[in-house]
């Protein structure tokens, strides 16, 4: 995967963001939903209709895939493009964190 | 025994569902709590205790629902009221003041109005050829009973193709405002 094909899915959006961080391990999506609640701390709340809708991007982007369907639930786990997706953005996301700090120290 | 049902018709425009939720949320806060959707705005009530719940609504052909949907939803404790022509009523108890969505972000907001943009300009071809069938024959048939019923059913294939094309219109500035955010 090229360096632009990883950067025009990003910026993720919050809640994409923590999806993919939780699908580090398979998860159906009422798993994801609550992980992400803890993760966040309670700061990201995910619907099931965003939660459904997020599936459908994922997978059709790659960045996800399916791979168990058992009661009517489906489990995804990243692929390779989404792990790569996911670190880029870790990346910038720690520049941007690192970049806060020093200012915070003088606000 | 069947249950007391009262019906009530109402009608709501597509870019405004979210009025109708505040309503059907409003109605149960009243004691009159949502039976089941029926066709073309037609709802069934049944009358009970006063109740804070969420009513919201989610666009979703058949086409596309499948189990893995209701399942979703059920496990994030959202009940499946019913569904009106691809509108899917869920509803969810108020939890300690905190009012429950089904869709929380913009996204997904977005991507709901867009399947309900799609299942209309699949139904336009229908109306245009329709219509374009209407006026052939009213132009083929200039005068007696045939050509007046033709011209009324002319003339309401014509209103309902305004009110389709007119919702495309608002849908397409509701998703931009909801772009904006």
């Amino acid at each position: 995967m090229t360096q632009k094909g990883i950067t025009k899915y990003l910026p993720l959006s919050e809640a994409t963001y923590y999806i993919l961080l939780a699908l580090v391990e398979p998860l159906h999506g009422y798993g994801i939903m609550h992980k992400v609640e803890g993760m966040s701390e309670g700061t990201v709340n995910i619907g099931p209709g965003t939660m459904y809708g997020a599936f459908s991007t994922l997978e059709k982007e790659g960045l996800i895939n399916m791979v168990k369907e058992e009661e009517r639930r489906k489990t995804y786990t990243l692929t390779e493009k989404g792990k790569q997706v996911l670190t880029e953005q870790i990346q910038r996301l720690q520049i941007m964190a690192r970049n806060g700090r020093t200012v915070l120290s003088r606000l | 025994m069947s249950e007391n049902l009262i019906k009530k018709s109402k009608w709501f425009w597509a870019w405004q569902d979210d009025k109708e939720e505040e309503w059907l949320d409003k109605m149960a806060r009243e004691g009159m709590h949502l039976n089941k959707p029926d066709l073309f705005g037609q709802y069934y009530f049944t009358q009970g205790k006063p109740q804070e719940v969420a009513y919201r609504l989610d666009f979703i052909t058949s086409a596309r629902k499948k189990a893995d949907y209701f399942q979703l939803f059920k496990d994030s404790g959202w009940e499946h009221v019913g569904e009106m022509g691809g509108w899917q009523y869920w509803r969810k108890a108020m939890q300690e003041g905190v009012t429950p969505e089904i869709f929380t972000d913009a996204d997904s907001k977005i991507q709901k109005y867009r399947r309900l943009l799609g299942f209309l300009i699949i139904l336009m071809p229908i109306y245009v050829i329709s219509l374009l069938n209407a006026y052939n024959h009213s132009a083929r048939y200039q005068d007696g009973f045939f050509f007046q019923i033709l011209n009324v059913i002319y003339f309401v294939l014509f209103l309902v193709f305004l009110m389709v094309a007119f919702t495309m219109v608002m849908l397409l500035r509701r998703i931009s405002s909801l772009k904006r955010k």
